[in-house]
């Protein structure tokens, strides 16, 4: 759905944020991106709806290249939610605000149920009636994220989406990453938080200077020895298999108990 | 903060000042200030542009020699678009009796006009320049601490200094917004009434977010003891002198207007 | 009420504490009662809008001095009533840091030295006392290298580290540090905690208000659970976590108290306190298996 192709991206100020970059997002597939602050994250989800175009090389999004296109006409492929929230939200009521994007979106079903799925995915009911601005900034956070969501965009770009959240938020926004997942819908995350990447991630790469330092399933690149060369801790999981040596990583707290029952036997 | 700290480097950090050591520099910063008065009051002396063109031609000349040619450029980028209105207003826009020197169609230039606009246009400049070739060599700080020396509430030279930052924080809030609001579906583009709601959407979060930081502004700033009664001091000592000089430099705008009005 | 040594007295005292903000309809803290004390992290977690960010406000002297509200009950910060005329002591007495690393500079300076003295000349400290506590503070958080740059040009991490200088430079012994890592990437994190681990060393007082907790614990000594204004629980974080189940939709458990609390309940035998860290886990599971080889 979205191809780069050999992009490069240089700032005006001189900084080159993205170097020779090539990626393919597909519709499906949920696509984690990590790395350092400053590594090109920000600049390579403003290259993906087309808010920034880049310097050399090309990027398509639903095979029309983005240097002719505006990013509002884009927005309908890929939603693209920044971290803050602030910079969206403008509406006196959360159902308005998320009803904004239904109504700007487009999607094989309609405003109406596209509003209801977003509401209900992001747990935003019982806020309904409120104005966003008396929403803790969490609050807010998940409401510019359904806003976007009901757009029914096929991509959907998530920029941090746990941070600062608690464990409400977290379990809401994890089951949305999954939800896509499921459906069959792509998903593309932002984020610092590892063990995020490590449970609902399809595919991972890490971020370095602009380039893509590392590139696989989470269960390879999460654990990777180079991992803290670019600024990013393996998963717990990892460091729990590192820490107790075992042959080879494991996934899941089965696992781990298996290979702890084995060490005890030998 | 990435996403801040990125389009904060697209942010230019607009700052005035120059740092120097000229001898611009190095005049205590009220004299400065001081002399802004005297020399735009004089300006305004006589119906003509001669007064202000010589006084204009004298800054920069000075200027130039002091090796501080980039607060010329600087005063340019203010004066400029300001002196292209003067023009089309008084010289193109607006009707006189006279015959115009010259025409096109609707459109026809006039000489009276032109005068105006020309001597409307070197009084602002001299203005202009004056107060830039103040303010580009003298640090906002010490600047601040000069005023409040001289019992300048502590709360005006903090509006003062934190005035000048505004703008490039305002750019980087602006821009943060435009991002989103163009991710979400907005159109910068189109038709007049579709323009004025991208303008709502984009002012709203402007107004909100900047108040969400005023109010940890105002926490923090009293964390610092922003509004603790007693005397204040400065890291920057600034030698408090020059208030003779700066006294005549004030008296000196009183004939100076009296010329102005009776020339 | 966590049992333990508590050579000092509290330096606040929540009773039946309550209070709502003019422009709310529901209290945001709501009969608390609550001690805290000195050289002590005490570690203040609970869901969004639990009331957390308004106790660490109270204790600055911030609530309801300049942001108004209706009192109930009373909180005494270093003797002084929240709400009496002398409550702007307490703000000059405790150092406060925000989440948010940029809108919390004073946006009046242009370098990381003035934003650091801006304080002490508020003050009216001499010069030369200024410069030397500016550059002593800058020193300790590891900035006095750029002490010269922009404060706008700083990272995140950075910039919470002078915001934590502002407040050494002042020399406040307490510190309320309102989620200070909420917006920076991991480096920026790991920066401040280590920053806050080296002023532990020095006994100071901090009241850390956090949703994640997994960086934090390490160096936590009591951890204060809220949930709609109340206290919802209250003791040293090993033994609170033992059990996290019903703390679980509270509170956002760490991986490897959420792993520790699985293999534990599956009965294997690792002890009754939670570990405090990934490290602490890798240990306790060694432990386990040389117990159980033996």
């Amino acid at each position: 759905m979205i191809h780069l192709r050999d992009v490069s991206y240089t700032y005006p100020t001189g900084v080159e944020a993205i170097r020779r970059l090539d990626l393919d997002v597909s519709v499906g597939e949920a696509l984690f991106v990590l790395g350092h602050n400053g590594a090109g994250k920000s600049t390579m989800l403003r290259l993906f709806n087309g808010l920034l175009k880049p310097t050399t090389g090309a990027v398509t999004v639903g095979g029309a290249n983005t240097a002719g296109v505006r990013p509002a006409q884009l927005s309908k492929t890929v939603g693209l939610v920044f971290q803050n929230p602030d910079a969206q939200l403008f509406r006196e009521r959360v159902s308005e605000e998320v009803s904004f994007g239904a109504e700007h979106g487009a999607g094989s079903d309609g405003a109406p149920e596209r509003f209801e799925r977003a509401m209900a995915l992001l747990g935003l009911e019982r806020v309904a009636d409120r104005n966003p601005y008396d929403l803790s900034l969490s609050w807010r956070k998940r409401v510019a994220i359904a806003s976007i969501v009901a757009m029914g965009s096929p991509i959907l770009v998530l920029d941090e989406p746990t941070g600062g959240q608690d464990a409400e938020g977290t379990r809401v926004l994890t089951d949305l990453i999954m939800d896509r997942r499921n459906q069959g819908h792509g998903c593309v995350v932002v984020t610092h938080d590892v063990d995020l990447a490590f449970d609902c991630a399809d595919r991972v790469i890490v971020l370095r200077e602009g380039e893509i330092y590392l590139e696989g399933d989470p269960m390879s690149v999460l654990g990777d020895p180079l991992l803290p060369e670019a600024g990013v801790e393996p998963s717990t999981m990892h460091r729990v298999s590192q820490g107790l040596q075992l042959d080879s990583s494991v996934r899941t707290v089965d696992e781990l108990e298996e290979h702890l029952m084995r060490t005890e036997e030998v | 903060m990435e996403a801040g700290t990125n389009t904060w480097s697209r942010a230019r950090v607009a700052a005035l000042y120059e740092i120097g050591n000229t001898w611009l520099h190095r005049v205590h910063p009220l004299t400065k200030l001081a002399a802004v008065l005297p020399l735009s009051v004089a300006g305004f002396a006589g119906d003509t542009i001669r007064v202000p063109a010589v006084l204009l031609l004298a800054a920069v000349i000075t200027l130039l020699v002091s090796r501080l040619g980039s607060i010329v450029l600087k005063s340019l980028r203010l004066i400029a678009p300001m002196t292209f209105a003067l023009f089309v207003i008084h010289g193109v826009v607006r009707p006189y009796p006279s015959e115009p020197i010259a025409s096109w169609g609707p459109i026809s230039i006039n000489a009276e006009g032109l005068a105006l606009a020309g001597t409307t246009a070197a009084r602002l400049a001299v203005f202009v320049v004056a107060v830039t070739a103040a303010m580009a060599t003298v640090h906002p700080k010490i600047f601040a601490t000069a005023l409040i020396q001289r019992g300048v509430s502590h709360k005006l030279a903090y509006a003062y200094l934190a005035g000048a930052e505004l703008l490039p924080e305002m750019r980087l809030r602006a821009a943060q917004i435009l991002d989103a609001q163009q991710s979400r579906g907005f159109d910068t583009r189109g038709s007049l009434p579709r323009r004025f709601r991208t303008l709502f959407a984009l002012l709203k979060p402007l107004l909100v977010s900047s108040l969400i930081g005023v109010e940890m502004r105002t926490l923090a700033l009293e964390s610092r003891g922003f509004s603790r009664v007693g005397t204040r001091t400065s890291a920057a000592e600034v030698e408090d002198r020059g208030r003779v000089l700066q006294r005549l430099l004030l008296a000196a705008a009183v004939p100076l207007i009296v010329l102005a009005v009776v020339w | 009420m966590v049992s333990g040594d508590r050579p000092t007295e509290p330096f606040a005292r929540f009773e039946q504490f309550s209070i709502t903000y003019d422009t709310a309809s529901t209290p945001s803290l709501a009969g608390l009662t609550l001690d805290l004390y000195g050289d002590q992290l005490t570690l203040v977690t609970g869901p969004s809008g639990s009331g957390k960010s308004t106790l660490g406000r109270v204790v600055a002297g911030f609530v309801p001095r300049l942001l108004g509200g209706k009192v109930g009950g009373s909180a005494r910060i270093l003797d002084h009533d929240v709400d009496a005329e002398s409550a702007h002591e307490i703000t000059e007495s405790i150092g406060m840091v925000f989440d948010n690393p940029f809108d919390q500079l004073t946006a009046a300076t242009r370098t990381v030295f003035d934003e650091a003295a801006y304080a002490l000349e508020n003050e009216g400290l001499p010069p030369a006392e200024i410069i030397a506590r500016v550059l002593s503070a800058l020193e300790s958080v590891g900035l006095a290298g750029i002490a010269g740059q922009h404060p706008r040009r700083l990272s995140g991490g950075q910039s919470q580290r002078l915001a934590i200088a502002c407040a050494l430079a002042q020399q406040k012994p307490i510190l309320v540090l309102d989620d200070p890592t909420s917006q920076l990437d991991p480096t920026g994190t790991a920066e401040v905690v280590s920053m806050v681990r080296k002023l532990r060393r020095d006994h100071a007082t901090v009241v850390l208000i956090a949703q994640d907790l997994s960086r934090w614990l390490e160096i936590t000594d009591r951890l204060v659970v809220l949930d709609e204004g109340r206290l919802a629980a209250d003791g040293r974080p090993a033994s609170l976590l033992a059990d996290p189940g019903p703390l679980a939709g509270k509170i956002l458990i760490p991986r490897y108290i959420a792993i520790w609390a699985e293999l534990r309940s599956r009965g294997m035998g690792l002890g009754d306190h939670a570990p405090r860290g990934t490290d602490q886990l890798i240990s306790s599971l060694q432990a386990a298996v040389r117990v159980g080889r033996s």
